[in-house]
């Protein structure tokens, strides 16, 4: 079932960008993600010392943002449910090990990167899924990924078939752009993570995640517009 | 679009921007239609993409990994580690240790001033030797246990022409709050050297010029000696052939007073030339017998030097301690005297010292080597890497070297190399630099074949 983005998952900048595109970010913005990556810190802190309520925080904090930047890297929705089974089993693991070198959401989605990164690398030497191709039993429909969709039944039908279409076009969007530059709109755009902390998970400057980011926009507006997703098109049938 | 732009226009989108410059970008829209266009096409998009719901993830997921972390749940640490795993409650604690050592030690010296009897342990004077150059004058109270010495000496040798050590010792008593137990004349005490005073001269106190003189002669050769004593059991303390090399190719940002062989930032070096002269560093071998040869020789330089004070000396060190920074040195690191500089920076194993050190003369010696690489000089460049990594060989800064070199030589193609550097640097504790480390891992990889062989589960971060 698709249940809307929680605030805290979507990227503050979002809704300041939709209602003031350019705005800077408030005072009280920042001061909000110091205080949650502090909270993430003492989570860890706690499970590091045997409380396990600690992590299940930290889980529940994380998980959306994680599985998203999965199913986009990975574009299947089975390999995302494996790799967010997989990558926190390695938060689990590395746990105990942690220091305070990094932030932990740049240290969990380093995890998530690498992870992905790996996985991306076996596929290809297997045979690429197709969008259209089944996701599984369950979907016995025969709906496909590039099918996935909200919950039809709160939506209206226009609006449904909107979704859907940009859904697809956006999936496929995303798989003609490079790793690199998925991997930082991915981050950006669904992780709400700033560029300066994608650069430490990516390895790379803030110069060159912007440059990535750049192109991957650019990159997606015109494969967009190609499948006829302008500027002028209506908003999913807002 | 420049790489300014393209920045300038992904902060206005997502909001990065401070409000100056928002209003000279939208100034700048304004004045280029393209531009407008582009940014708001992208916005447009933007907002088509967000108006998609996203999926949620899987909720079976979550109890198979709460089990797993119950399962896998690290056992209470002690409220000792605990409470020294917080970085705030460390420095404090640290923080405090040094005040507490700082009022139990100040006071001692203070009261042994004017006695040369006092017991200050080796290290400490080496310490407080470091901050003042040779050729000043120092107080009786920072150098009592160097007088001592020579007093023995000298004593020793009066002993042999006098006959007795009762003649010593008569005028006022052995003392016994010599050094380390000696109740005869090894262990002469400050009373035994006022004997000996009283000895030589009928005065009771030592006559003002005698002393003083004295006491300059055995303030400059008291570093070096006990530099090298202390160095018998630590071979290639002194700057080796290869980090001094490195450290003249870096250049010099020390004072006009350092001598070349500390042709590295002030920052880096604290200010201990007096003449301007340097003291060749001895082969990096180790042995006890270079070190002790070089230490001999280094002893011979700093006597002939300090024989004849050169005001100029004097002067230029005044000025470097001005100019450098106070660099805290560990007590326990050994340090050249004599205008030597210790190229080779704070010894011990990862020091906060050592790694400032090492991470300064890293970044100088990255810069220079950018400036060569602009030119096209790139055998330089990767022999400044090369020179440098002995030096700070043991800290952060070892691997970021090996980084560099993995990348520059990636840059020209030599595969082999930057695999090498990276995976070496790959090893560092700092993330960033073993997320760069292996990103030059994987473009090799992928320019000398294409599919990825790295087994599974290797690309972790390794959380130390």
């Amino acid at each position: 079932m698709v249940k809307t983005l929680s605030k805290s998952v979507r990227s503050a900048t979002v809704e300041s960008a939709a209602s003031s595109p350019g705005a800077t970010i408030p005072q009280d913005e920042n001061a909000q993600k110091a205080a949650r990556d502090q909270e993430d810190e003492d989570w860890l802190r706690a499970y590091q010392n045997g409380d396990v309520s600690g992590f299940e925080k930290l889980l529940k904090r994380h998980r959306s943002g994680v599985f998203t930047f999965c199913l986009k890297m990975l574009g299947e929705n089975s390999a995302a449910e494996d790799a967010l089974q997989e990558i926190f089993l390695r938060v689990v693991k590395a746990a105990p090990k942690w220091k305070r070198q990094a932030k932990v959401r740049t240290w969990i989605y380093t995890i998530a990167r690498n992870h992905c990164i790996d996985a991306l690398r076996k596929a290809r030497h297997r045979k690429t899924a197709s969008l259209d191709q089944p996701l599984g039993k369950e979907e016995a429909d025969g709906a496909s990924l590039g099918d996935q969709t909200a919950d039809e039944k709160a939506m209206a039908p226009d609006r449904a078939a909107a979704q859907t279409r940009i859904r697809k076009a956006l999936v496929s969007a995303l798989a003609s752009l490079s790793e690199e530059q998925r991997e930082v709109f991915v981050m950006r755009e669904y992780a709400g993570m700033p560029f300066k902390e994608i650069a430490s998970v990516v390895g790379v400057s803030e110069n060159t995640v912007k440059s990535r980011m750049r192109y991957a926009l650019e990159h997606m507006r015109g494969h967009l517009q190609k499948a006829g997703l302008g500027p002028t098109e209506a908003k999913g049938g807002s | 679009m420049s790489e300014t732009d393209d920045n300038r226009l992904v902060d206005y989108l997502y909001g990065e921007m401070e409000s100056a410059d928002m209003r000279a970008f939208e100034d700048a829209m304004q004045d280029d239609p393209q531009l407008s266009e582009s940014v708001q096409g992208l916005e447009s998009m933007l907002e088509n993409i967000r108006t998609l719901e996203v999926e949620e993830a899987p909720g079976h997921l979550d109890s198979l990994i709460m089990a797993h972390a119950r399962e896998q749940t690290p056992e209470p640490s002690s409220w000792l580690s605990r409470f020294f795993a917080r970085p705030n409650a460390s420095l404090i604690f640290s923080g405090a240790c040094a005040l507490v050592l700082a009022v139990v030690l100040i006071p001692q010296m203070s009261t042994n001033e004017g006695k040369s009897g006092l017991e200050v342990a080796p290290s400490s004077e080496l310490f407080v030797a470091d901050k003042q150059p040779v050729e000043k004058k120092v107080s009786a109270k920072a150098m009592p246990k160097v007088e001592e010495d020579f007093e023995e000496e000298a004593v020793s040798q009066l002993m042999g022409r006098l006959g007795t050590k009762d003649e010593v010792s008569g005028g006022s008593g052995l003392g016994t709050r010599g050094r380390g137990g000696g109740g005869d004349l090894a262990g002469a005490s400050d009373e035994g050297i006022g004997g000996l005073a009283s000895a030589k001269s009928s005065p009771k106190r030592q006559p003002v010029v005698a002393r003083s003189a004295r006491k300059r002669r055995s303030v400059k050769r008291q570093p070096v000696e006990i530099a090298s004593a202390a160095e018998e059991n630590r071979p290639g303390v002194f700057a080796s052939k290869e980090s001094s090399r490195a450290a003249r190719r870096i250049g010099s940002k020390a004072s006009p007073s350092a001598p070349a062989v500390a042709d590295v930032p002030a920052a880096a070096v604290a200010p201990k030339s007096t003449s301007g002269r340097s003291v060749r560093p001895s082969s990096e071998a180790g042995s006890d017998s270079t070190t002790m040869g070089f230490a001999e020789a280094n002893d011979t330089r700093v006597r002939a030097r300090s024989s004849r004070p050169s005001p100029r000396g004097v002067e230029s060190a005044r000025k470097s301690r001005k100019s450098a920074p106070k660099v805290a040195r560990s007590p326990a690191a050994p340090m050249l005297r004599g205008g030597a500089v210790d190229a080779e920076g704070p010894r011990g194993a990862s020091t906060p010292d050592r790694e400032a050190w090492a991470r300064d003369l890293a970044r100088t010696a990255q810069k220079k080597a950018k400036a060569l690489i602009r030119e096209k000089r790139i055998a330089e460049a990767r022999r400044i890497y090369l020179d440098l990594r002995p030096a700070v060989r043991g800290t952060m800064a070892f691997f970021e070297l090996s980084l560099w070199l993995a990348q520059l030589e990636y840059g020209q193609g030599r595969y082999l190399a930057a695999r090498q550097y990276a995976q070496e640097a790959s090893r560092s504790r700092d993330q960033r630099v073993q997320n760069k480390a292996r990103e030059v891992v994987a473009r090799v990889r992928e320019d000398e074949s294409g599919p990825d062989t790295r087994p599974a589960g290797t690309t972790d971060v390794p959380v130390r």
